[in-house]
């Protein structure tokens, strides 16, 4: 992954996720947007915010806190890390 | 180009037409109607309105070219004046786009929510936006770029709502050769392809897709389209409005009132007329060195066709300059070897035009080409502007009371065919 990219991360169960790395590491946090139907996975990244596609309402990727109106609900976020073996892992209770 | 002494050129000069003793336009058209035309369909708003319910509201319209829409999301909007459903309602807007599978497609810019209009961009600006979705600034409802409404805000609130049936609008929308059109009649009665098709048969090869626009300029002038549109299909205004840009380019010792050297016309208002360049014409010494680097506003008159640019020249004129289509409605593409011009003309009412005019060279293949593209650039918007001037004018006589029919000579033969197709259908 290109440094401020998201991408897509469909996992065995429960709902998608959106992966993004930045210029200091790796994040993730649901995919769907709390506001609408959007996939945050196609939205854009702004400093270390993500912006819905829909209607550009915006969170804070490291803390999945909603900082641009429409959006007020904040999203869950999870934990994943880059192993030596170059492969990133997400912490996935379900 | 001015050596008028060889063989070559004797041959050229036998081969225009004998204008000293013929009309050669009337000759080959002559069941036309040569008559004074009444001056009515250019000032009467009922004839506008049935102009708008029997033309633009049923008949393709060109809207712009592909090269707009490079990417999927890609999009601009246009209002259309002529196509507003009565004679007083506001002017809809079209969002043309290429939707995320590559297709051009064509909506009214219409939220199917309450009616807000969807996209604001500035249809005069011919700026290009991308989005991933349409959505709507009033309540948030979110539209895929193939139309199908994708999301609504707080959905579970409405009643029975079907978001398959709450789509934008579609209209009908075709390319001809990075040509887009629409056409806001829910059953078009012909197709694209049929209504222009005198153009597109004489202009199957011409090189289009790689033609790049490479200036664009706007007016909008009192004056009904029809007038507008004359004033930039025919050469006889050329000697005297155009003194200032090209007083010897294209009027010379062999054609002192720049006839055309041969002109085509075709059912339904289509019609295409061909001017050539004078012999006598020796280009500026800045003009001849931009020549030799690239393509600038017409190519030398050579009686050339140019292989490279099939399709200009239809009866191989000699001296060739130019091709004027006229595509009707409001549309004309100007061929010639190296681009071509465009015109757009946009009623507004009846005595109110939008004119978009265009001029558009081969994709540059080296830094000279820009030069000279720049120069042909430079050089035809001033001549644009020239042919804009008188337009306000016209009209203001039009409407005085004081003329009540235009008389047309043999190399009027555009606007006269103009004129006659839309009465025709206005009538008919």
């Amino acid at each position: 992954m290109a440094v401020n990219s998201v991408r897509q991360f469909v996992p065995p169960t429960g709902p998608t996720v959106a992966v993004y790395r930045l210029a200091d590491g790796y994040f993730a946090t649901d995919d769907r947007c709390t506001h609408g139907e959007a996939e945050l996975s196609e939205g854009d990244i702004e400093g270390d915010e993500i912006v819905c596609p829909f209607h550009l309402g915006k969170f804070a990727i490291r803390t999945g806190e909603p900082t641009a109106a429409p959006c007020f609900a904040a999203l869950r976020c999870h934990r994943v890390t880059l192993a030596e073996d170059g492969n990133l892992y997400l912490d996935w209770p379900e | 180009m001015s050596n008028h002494s060889t063989e070559a050129f004797e041959a050229l000069k036998q081969r225009l037409p004998d204008w000293a003793n013929r009309r050669p336009i009337a000759e080959r058209y002559p069941d036309m109607d040569y008559g004074p035309l009444p001056v009515t369909p250019y000032i009467c708003e009922e004839f506008f309105e049935q102009e708008r319910a029997k033309i633009f509201k049923k008949m393709w319209l060109y809207v712009g070219r592909v090269e707009r829409l490079p990417k999927a999301g890609d999009y601009f909007t246009q209002v259309i004046e002529a196509v507003r459903v009565n004679k007083n309602s506001t002017s809809p807007s079209f969002i043309i786009c290429r939707d995320n599978n590559g297709e051009i497609r064509a909506f009214y810019n219409t939220c199917q929510h309450r009616g807000t209009t969807v996209c604001w961009n500035n249809h005069e600006t011919w700026d290009t936006a991308n989005r991933k979705y349409f959505t709507c600034r009033f309540h948030g409802w979110v539209y895929n770029t193939d139309g199908s409404l994708r999301s609504v805000p707080d959905e579970k609130l409405f009643f029975n709502l079907d978001k398959t049936t709450r789509g934008l609008k579609p209209v009908h929308c075709a390319v001809w050769k990075d040509f887009i059109f629409i056409n806001v009649d829910p059953s078009p009665r012909q197709t694209l392809l049929e209504q222009i098709k005198p153009h597109a048969e004489q202009l199957k090869d011409f090189p289009f897709e790689r033609i790049r626009r490479r200036g664009i300029w706007t007016a909008t002038v009192n004056v009904n389209w029809k007038a507008a549109i004359d004033a930039f299909q025919e050469g006889y205004h050329v000697g005297t409005v155009h003194a200032a840009t090209l007083p010897e380019a294209f009027c010379g010792s062999l054609n002192p009132y720049c006839r055309p050297t041969s002109a085509r016309i075709f059912p339904q208002g289509n019609r295409s007329v061909t001017f050539m360049v004078s012999p006598d014409f020796t280009p500026p010494a800045v003009e001849n060195w931009v020549r030799r680097r690239g393509a600038s506003w017409y190519a030398a008159a050579s009686g050339d066709s140019g292989s490279e640019f099939p399709g200009v020249n239809p009866d191989n004129d000699p001296f060739y300059a130019f091709d004027v289509h006229g595509v009707f409605p409001n549309l004309l593409v100007d061929p010639f070897i190296g681009g071509f011009y465009g015109h757009e003309f946009w009623p507004i009412s009846v005595n109110k035009t939008r004119w978009i005019g265009s001029i558009n060279f081969l994709a540059p293949q080296k830094p000279s080409d820009l030069i000279a593209n720049e120069h042909g650039k430079t050089l035809l918007r001033d001549a644009f502007r020239e042919d804009t001037v008188t337009l306000e004018a016209t009209q203001v006589g039009l409407e005085s009371g004081a003329i009540e029919t235009a008389v047309l000579c043999d190399m009027e033969i555009a606007p006269r065919h103009l004129y006659n197709s839309v009465v025709a259908l206005v009538n008919g």
